[in-house]
């Protein structure tokens, strides 16, 4: 199934066009800005910084932070299919992917909070510490990743 | 002419470290995607709410509290930044991606000083909801195109580096 996917246009385009692999890169990074960007000035505001931000007004940067999240599923899909044989047995990348999902969780579980405008308590600040954290694991990973896989 | 620049900065005890210490090079790109989300994220608070984003949830004045972020994230970004250009200066003073970043770096220092110093005045005290001028608006504007630019220029620019090493 995999190998099939694999030797799709899209995917053949970043394995082997000169451009695509740099382009599907620059994406993920674009992406990341978008997303880890817009959850660490989340995190960062419930752990105090900007304190006249009301934690709520990051609502309203919450869907752009869902975009950065496509665009790296996207991206992140196509940089796994046109090398997956070396990817399925990198430890840097299935730890990053673990990560994610923790750093998914943590955020997901502070934002549907209902608390956050009226008092921050610890449990709060414990998920903003921790989603930081699980990020920045996950960006070390994906650098690790670079490293210990490269394509060809 | 940047013989003696490339051979003076990888002397550096700093670009010896990036060379033969194998996970500080490592280490010193981790702290740079590190800064660029924070640098981004802070931007992409103050430039979208300048625009007039999310104007009756978030003031101006208190988008602008998310400003230390940006400057923390700059700072961590010029530091590991001046690690990669001592560990490996080759592969970047000859690089035409490398000096178009570098020149974006310092066009988006410039637009960021000229908003604080001639913009950012003139917008204290305004309304909560209030909807900037067109002038801030392209400040603004050109500070989310410049600072993309530079991420993109940066992940280029080890792909078109002349430079095989």
């Amino acid at each position: 199934m995999l190998d099939y996917i694999s030797q799709t246009a899209p995917v053949l385009w970043v394995a082997e066009s000169d451009w695509g692999y740099p382009i599907v890169l620059t994406l993920h990074s674009i992406g990341m800005a978008l997303v880890v960007g817009i959850i660490f000035m989340f995190d960062l505001r419930v752990l105090g910084l900007g304190s006249r931000v009301s934690v709520r007004s990051f609502d309203a940067f919450f869907p752009l932070a869902w975009l950065g999240l496509g665009i790296n599923a996207i991206s992140g899909t196509l940089l796994f299919l046109a090398n997956h044989t070396a990817f399925l047995h990198n430890t840097a990348f299935l730890t990053k992917l673990a990560l994610l999902a923790a750093a998914a969780v943590c955020t997901w579980l502070l934002a549907r909070r209902d608390d956050l405008d009226t008092e921050i308590g610890g449990a709060a600040r414990g998920l903003a510490a921790a989603s930081l954290l699980l990020l920045l694991g996950a960006i070390t990973a994906g650098r690790i990743i670079g490293y210990t896989s490269v394509p060809e | 002419m940047f013989e003696s620049l490339i051979q003076w900065s990888s002397d550096t005890w700093l670009g010896r470290a990036g060379r033969d210490v194998f996970w500080v090079f490592p280490a010193g790109e981790v702290v740079h995607f590190f800064g660029l989300c924070l640098l981004i994220g802070a931007m992409l608070v103050v430039d979208l709410r300048l625009l007039g984003f999310a104007r009756r949830r978030l003031s101006i004045d208190a988008a602008l509290a998310m400003l230390p972020a940006a400057i923390v994230g700059l700072v961590l970004n010029i530091g590991s930044g001046i690690l990669f250009l001592c560990a490996h200066p080759e592969n970047y003073w000859p690089s035409t991606a490398f000096r178009l970043k570098l020149l974006a770096v310092v066009l988006g220092g410039a637009n960021a000083l000229w908003f604080k110093h001639r913009q950012a005045p003139r917008l204290a005290g305004v309304a909560d909801d209030f909807d900037a001028d067109s002038r801030t608006k392209a400040i603004a504007a050109l500070s989310l195109l410049i600072w993309t630019i530079v991420i993109v220029l940066g992940r280029f620019l080890p792909f078109v580096s002349k430079s095989t090493s």
